[in-house]
């Protein structure tokens, strides 16, 4: 019998995730999880991939959060009661993927949820995907660990080191007994994500514009119209996209 | 020369003021004012605006609609200039509304999309990277004899 509801009628024991949820963990704010997020979303256009967007940040709500770069995406706001379903519900109307963007201290509610609610999403075939941000600042590092101790092994871990400076000394990550830990039992796949240019930056996030449109020139914003502008975003995603394919298992189903 | 009246907003007046029902929208693509204007600046055509506006906002507006409202709302007022599109906030969706925003896909539909994905999961042969020049300066140098 043909099923009205995709979510809830998957078999019981599958191997291959059937859904899979994307999400940035939604701990220190300013390590760029919008940014990471809006590139993520092209990585999955660049593949055709279809996906449902949810912008869980409620701290950001005009500027820079991922609604202002992509209108499709809902927005959901994360401090009712019911947390995290809207989760749920974009799984509901078929979405296989769905990248969530979460706002700065949403983890209480993502951790009462989890424990709620994670068991009954994977007997569903739902696998999960945990971003975590590391950049110089060590508290980004005790962020993630933090996200960790809640979540242990019912989310798969991905790391992006995030160039905020030029250079960047990540040795915080690198060197922590803790994080050293956490990578250990966790298991986490790493990438990085390169330094980017501020001016640029600023002028996307003031304007809502994806690097696929600086790098298409479909603005007419002038600073992101020269040519240097151009190359420079075509090299961001190229490079963030080599990244990402390398571990697409962790982003796909 | 006569004295210019003094205005005096009383309570009873204030009340009044404060009371009086909000003006209806000019257009109901008002809400979605900011990002048509932008969509347009990104290149997008009227048909495709017109779509997401059907698809994702659940407002049906006819290409000539928005084209219109584009026109309107483009031009370059002389007086009491309108704010600049992006300090504008996203518009607001009711509780009730953000959970059904996109058309649910039938079984099979979403059976085609799992399968979609899954083949773009499949490992692709690595090209071998060419072999680079490398350099070691602190290496003896040899000079082959001819």
């Amino acid at each position: 019998m043909a099923t009205a509801n995709p979510v809830v009628e998957m078999p019981v024991h599958q191997t291959k995730p059937t859904s899979r949820i994307v999400f940035t963990q939604g701990g220190k704010g300013g390590v760029g999880k919008t940014a990471f997020s809006t590139l993520l979303v092209e990585w999955y256009a660049s593949k055709k991939a279809p996906l449902a967007l949810i912008d869980m940040d409620s701290e950001n709500k005009t500027r820079g959060s991922l609604a202002h770069f992509f209108p499709e995406a809902r927005k959901a706001n994360i401090q009712r009661a019911r947390g995290l379903d809207d989760f749920v519900h974009v799984l509901d109307e078929g979405a296989p993927i769905v990248v969530a963007d979460m706002g700065a201290g949403a983890g209480e509610v993502a951790h009462r949820w989890f424990d709620s609610m994670h068991e009954q999403a994977k007997n569903n075939g739902v696998a999960f995907t945990a971003i975590g941000l590391v950049t110089p600042d060590p508290a980004s590092v005790s962020s993630i660990l933090t996200w960790g101790r809640f979540l242990q092994d019912r989310v798969e871990y991905l790391i992006v080191k995030n160039s905020t400076s030029d250079p960047a000394d990540f040795s915080c990550w690198e060197n922590d007994s803790e994080a050293e830990a956490f990578r250990r039992v966790a298991q986490p796949e790493v990438i990085s994500m390169e330094y980017r240019i501020p001016e640029i930056e600023q002028e996307m996030r003031e304007h809502g514009l994806t690097l696929q449109a600086v790098a298409e020139r479909k603005t007419d914003v002038p600073a992101l119209k020269l040519t240097a502008s151009v190359w420079r975003a075509q090299a961001y995603r190229r490079n963030l996209f080599a990244e990402l394919d390398r571990v697409k298992g962790l982003l796909l189903l | 020369m006569p004295k210019p009246e003094i205005f005096v907003v009383t309570p009873e007046l204030q009340e009044v003021l404060d009371n009086l029902p909000a003006g209806e929208p000019r257009s109901r693509l008002e809400p979605f004012r900011a990002f048509i204007l932008r969509w347009r600046r990104e290149g997008r055509s009227y048909e495709e605006i017109r779509l997401i506006l059907q698809e994702k906002c659940r407002v049906r507006a006819t290409k000539s609609t928005i084209f219109e409202f584009v026109e309107r709302r483009s031009r370059k007022r002389k007086l009491n200039p309108e704010p600049q599109i992006e300090e504008q906030s996203m518009p607001a969706i009711p509780a009730e509304q953000e959970t059904r925003l996109t058309k649910k896909l039938t079984a099979e539909e979403r059976a085609a999309q799992v399968e979609f994905i899954r083949s773009l999961n499949q490992p692709t042969s690595e090209e071998q990277p060419k072999p680079g020049w490398n350099f070691d300066v602190d290496k003896p140098r040899t000079i082959q004899k001819l």
